[in-house]
């Protein structure tokens, strides 16, 4: 039998038959895998440590015929503590481990592994704001997915200008002239670092990063609604 | 969430509050059972629980007063193996309450060590209180605690042992820096007990030592070193 | 009749939830951690679960979770009865209540056994 080992990062973890438990789990080479735990269902292994939510583990593993493979077995290599320890990030985390679930439903790359690590890593540093995190989340997500707004050039071609208030218009995807618009130049700066794959804690080191997260969360989200 | 570092009393504050939760919440809802199905009130487990709650205030009160004087605290030889029976002899109903027995093992004779009595004593027994709650949650491991006090590299070594599954100095050292600013900080034991853990070391700081994982006879705990008066003497 | 699963790690809290429940008419388990409380509910699929959050090992929304990704136990009521201050439960409250079924959220320092009888019947009736 052929035996497979990577690195693995667990999604979600479901039912299946009455001993057993399919596993969904992200790679970083393997893309997404859906692998059959065997015999976890017996009483006394629900919830026992192997595979653990928040976590990066080395798998070894079967691939089955069809879509489903056989999880042979597990070595927890980092494990994520502090993130239980706050219920906040606790609810964060599942939310994020969720988004990206669904964001990866086709084949992903080793580039969404390496975004749900780096997301495990800074809800884990108890000194990066959850609001920062989320924020940061959304734009990796839209970089990933090739949405990424244009952040130095105007809707006109223009260079944008250290100087000047912008809007931001979804249809072209890049900011307009504004007297009156919500967005400047620490706002622009703040967005480039953030879609530049920066870490949260760099986006949190940044002066006035509270207040720049309240005017740019909402004009990320819209662009996420916009592009979904 | 702040990243400005909370003032250490404000954080003993938040500690010895969440601790003080268990026995005033139990003493509440025991009344109120009693009220409900007309029985009589365990008389002996409302008065454990009270006494618990007012030797919380205490040691909060005492801990303040440590901390201000941390630097110039007044030092004197005190003797461990005293101070131990003290606790024990002060947490026995408490545990047997919880269904967990205390034992004491004192092997040897010990030289007093250099600390603050009242505040050993009230470190041990904040201790006390939060692994006697531990352990009778822990599912495993059976219903026993051992207070113990053996020689150490570093001087004497007075701590509490039992089984506790996950216990170890990395996660100490990350609950006793979450201590006030997490929820649950040592997620192997319930919060209030990662609490009672917290007022323990800050008492303990003030004498210029702190708690830290130790294994004792197969078992596993949290103790405190002190240094023996006569080496003090000799520095 | 029904049955309840009371999640609580202090066992002297644990005995006055039982005991009130009891006291109802209800049948109850209690179970001191998330692990044992998931094999208390495959012994026997509780009614409705009264959850502390501040559990020893993993915590009361980790077992939540993984309660919910039993489909046998997908519409089984829970409430939240725990320590952990209002203001903090308030901020995951949504997701609590969509995401992971809870029907109620108690701060257990200022629920009366009372309240929790009531919140459990109300549970009840509304699974029925």
């Amino acid at each position: 039998m052929n035996q497979l080992t990577t690195t693995a990062i667990i999604l979600s973890r479901t039912d299946y038959g009455e001993a057993d438990r399919i596993l969904t789990l992200l790679t970083p080479d393997q893309g997404k895998l859906r692998l059959v735990a065997k015999g976890v269902r017996r009483v006394k292994s629900k919830l026992a440590g192997g595979i653990e939510l928040f976590s990066v583990s080395h798998i070894t593993f079967i691939r089955g015929r069809g879509d489903m493979g056989t999880l042979v077995s597990t070595r927890l290599q980092a494990h994520y503590a502090h993130i239980v320890q706050h219920l906040d990030r606790t609810m964060a985390g599942y939310d994020l481990i969720k988004q990206l679930n669904k964001a990866t439903e086709d084949q992903p790359g080793p580039d969404y592994f390496h975004l749900l690590h780096q997301t495990f890593q800074s809800l884990d540093d108890v000194s990066v704001p959850l609001s920062i995190i989320h924020l940061w989340f959304a734009m990796q997500l839209l970089r990933l997915g090739g949405h990424e707004p244009n952040l130095h050039t105007d809707a006109a071609g223009q260079r944008l200008d250290a100087g000047a208030q912008y809007q931001f218009s979804l249809d072209d995807m890049a900011f307009s002239p504004a007297a009156r618009g919500r967005f400047a130049a620490a706002h622009i700066k703040f967005l480039r670092l953030g879609f530049a794959g920066q870490p949260p804690r760099v986006l949190a080191h940044v002066r006035g990063s509270t207040a720049l997260v309240e005017t740019c969360a909402p004009l990320v989200q819209a662009i996420a609604t916009h592009v979904a | 969430m702040s990243t400005m570092p909370t003032p250490p009393a404000a954080e003993l504050l938040a500690s010895v509050a969440e601790q003080l939760k268990v026995p005033l919440t139990t003493i509440a809802r025991q009344a109120e059972l009693s009220q409900l199905t007309d029985q009589a009130m365990d008389a002996g487990l409302l008065q454990t629980q009270a006494t618990v709650a007012l030797t919380l205030v205490d040691s909060y009160l005492l801990g303040l007063q440590l901390l201000e004087a941390q630097g110039s605290l007044a030092l004197e030889p005190v003797s461990v193996a005293s101070t131990l029976y003290e606790v024990a002899h002060q947490l026995h109903g408490f545990a047997r309450t919880y269904g967990v027995t205390l034992d004491l093992t004192i092997d040897g004779r010990y030289e007093p060590v250099m600390a603050h009595r009242a505040g050993l004593c009230a470190a041990l027994t904040s201790l006390g209180y939060a692994l006697v709650e531990a352990q009778a949650a822990q599912s495993a491991g059976g219903r026993r605690l051992h207070f113990a006090v053996h020689r150490g590299a570093g001087g004497i070594v007075a701590g509490l042992y039992g089984s506790y599954e996950s216990l170890g100095s990395a996660q100490l050292r990350s609950a006793l820096a979450l201590c006030g600013r997490a929820r649950q900080p040592f997620t192997a034991l319930a919060a209030t007990s990662s609490a009672g853990i917290f007022v323990a070391d800050t008492i303990l700081q003030a004498m210029t030592t702190r708690l830290r994982v130790a294994r004792h006879q197969h078992q596993t705990g949290l103790a405190a070193t002190l240094l023996p008066s006569h080496q003090l003497q000799l520095v | 009749m029904a049955h309840v699963l009371v999640v609580e790690p202090d066992i002297h809290l644990a005995r006055a939830y039982v005991g009130a429940l009891q006291h109802a008419g209800h049948q109850v388990q209690a179970a001191g951690s998330a692990q044992m409380a998931i094999h208390a509910a495959d012994t026997q699929t509780p009614d409705v679960v009264l959850l502390e959050l501040q559990l020893p090992a993993h915590g009361g929304i980790e077992f939540l979770y993984e309660f919910r990704s039993y489909p046998e136990w997908g519409a089984v009521p829970v409430v939240i009865n725990s320590y952990t201050p209002p203001h903090v439960l308030a901020s995951v409250a949504d997701t609590l209540r969509d995401e992971l079924g809870v029907h109620a959220v108690l701060y257990k320092p200022q629920t009366s056994l009372d309240v929790v009888l009531r919140t459990v019947a109300a549970c009840l009736k509304g699974a029925a």
